[in-house]
């Protein structure tokens, strides 16, 4: 009982409340200061997003080597299909479980209007099926993916390949193409007979975390409960000392 | 059992290590926003920004270790509060590191202490 009233005294004392009045009022801005942070990485990642979410033109982010971050971005290239160039890719199912539908991909040889060069998946077809391609001006709306490729060495047997490797369709073809390959969403205008539409195997475009704003936010909270802390010490260390004297 | 200098050990390591990534921090900002054009969005390596997250870090350590020191050194709150805002002053935790030596090596208690 004794001891409890030793601190309860301490407390009481009229420095010690000016001193948790003031402890309150780093806690409030302490608690602001980190949702402020917390604000900010929410808003940054959604903007990150929303720009990672737009769809732009193809020249933008085909190149030699392309951006990591531009996986899976949906993007809109403008050009011509040129049908000398086409890769089949064996061994493909369309469809899952017990309706998968063995098959091959469609790669072909897409000329932007720009003048690059792209490897273009159209989609799926059955083993040795046919489709048609447009002879005109498409515009395609389709989403950037790296190479499949896995491993060195050829993977072509017969005429088919094993994966989408834009390095191996260069040399193939005689043609600069850009670093991965687009997997069509849709084509404009629509052919008749064009092969079935697949989906891309990497779905989102991955965004940078703000670290700093995040870790900035916990930092505040932790240094808010680091100055509660630091008072009830105080407290109880000045309530130890009164009896020692 | 004295525990003050291995108290002010602890405090004078996170001085010094808070302090040179503070102070190189506060350099690279002084030069990124004048000189570099990081004013602009996306225009600050990782490298930088992975420098404020660990003095952030950092500085959690050095409160411990200030706070651990000045309770047993018996300091008064503001005399406290003032040692644990040294850590985030740039320059300023190499003046607490100097003036809490100079305090300590003063002290009647450590003196006995280490002429055992």
């Amino acid at each position: 009982m004794r001891s409890r009233n030793r601190y309860l005294n301490e407390f009481l004392k009229p420095v010690s409340i000016v001193v948790a009045l003031l402890l309150v009022g780093v806690c409030v801005l302490f608690f602001f200061l980190g949702k402020w942070q917390w604000d900010r990485t929410q808003n940054i990642l959604n903007a990150e997003r929303a720009a990672a979410a737009a769809v732009i033109p193809a020249p933008d982010v085909l190149g030699p080597d392309l951006d990591p971050s531009d996986f899976g971005r949906t993007v809109v290239a403008r050009g011509f299909y040129d049908e000398s160039h086409v890769a089949r890719i064996g061994n493909r199912l369309s469809g899952g479980g017990d309706n998968a539908n063995a098959g091959q991909w469609i790669v072909n040889d897409f000329e932007l209007d720009t003048g690059e060069h792209v490897a273009v998946l159209r989609g799926w077809v059955p083993s040795d099926g046919s489709y048609s391609t447009p002879s005109g001006e498409v515009e395609l709306r389709a989403i950037v993916q790296p190479n499949e490729a896995f491993y060195e060495g050829s993977n072509q047997r017969n005429g088919v390949y094993a994966v989408i490797d834009s390095a191996v369709f260069s040399s193939e073809w005689g043609v600069a193409l850009s670093d991965g390959f687009l997997v069509v969403e849709s084509e404009f205008p629509a052919s008749p007979d064009a092969p079935k539409v697949v989906p891309p195997t990497i779905q989102t475009a991955e965004v940078a975390f703000p670290l700093q704003n995040f870790f900035y936010a916990i930092q505040w909270w932790i240094f808010a409960l680091f100055a509660v802390a630091l008072y009830v010490r105080w407290i109880m260390v000045s309530g130890r000392q009164k009896e020692i004297r | 059992m004295n525990k003050i200098p291995s108290a002010l050990l602890a405090f004078r390591i996170m001085a010094w290590v808070t302090g040179v990534v503070l102070a190189s921090a506060t350099i690279w900002a002084l030069l990124g926003y004048l000189l570099w054009g990081y004013a602009d969005d996306g225009g600050k390596p990782g490298l930088y920004s992975l420098l404020w997250v660990a003095h952030g870090w950092l500085y959690f350590a050095y409160l411990i270790a200030a706070v651990n020191l000045a309770f047993l050194l018996r300091f008064p709150i503001l005399k406290t509060v003032a040692l644990l805002l040294a850590g985030t002053i740039p320059f300023a935790s190499f003046y607490a590191d100097f003036v809490m030596h100079r305090y300590v090596r003063n002290l009647p208690q450590t003196k006995a202490d280490t002429s055992q």
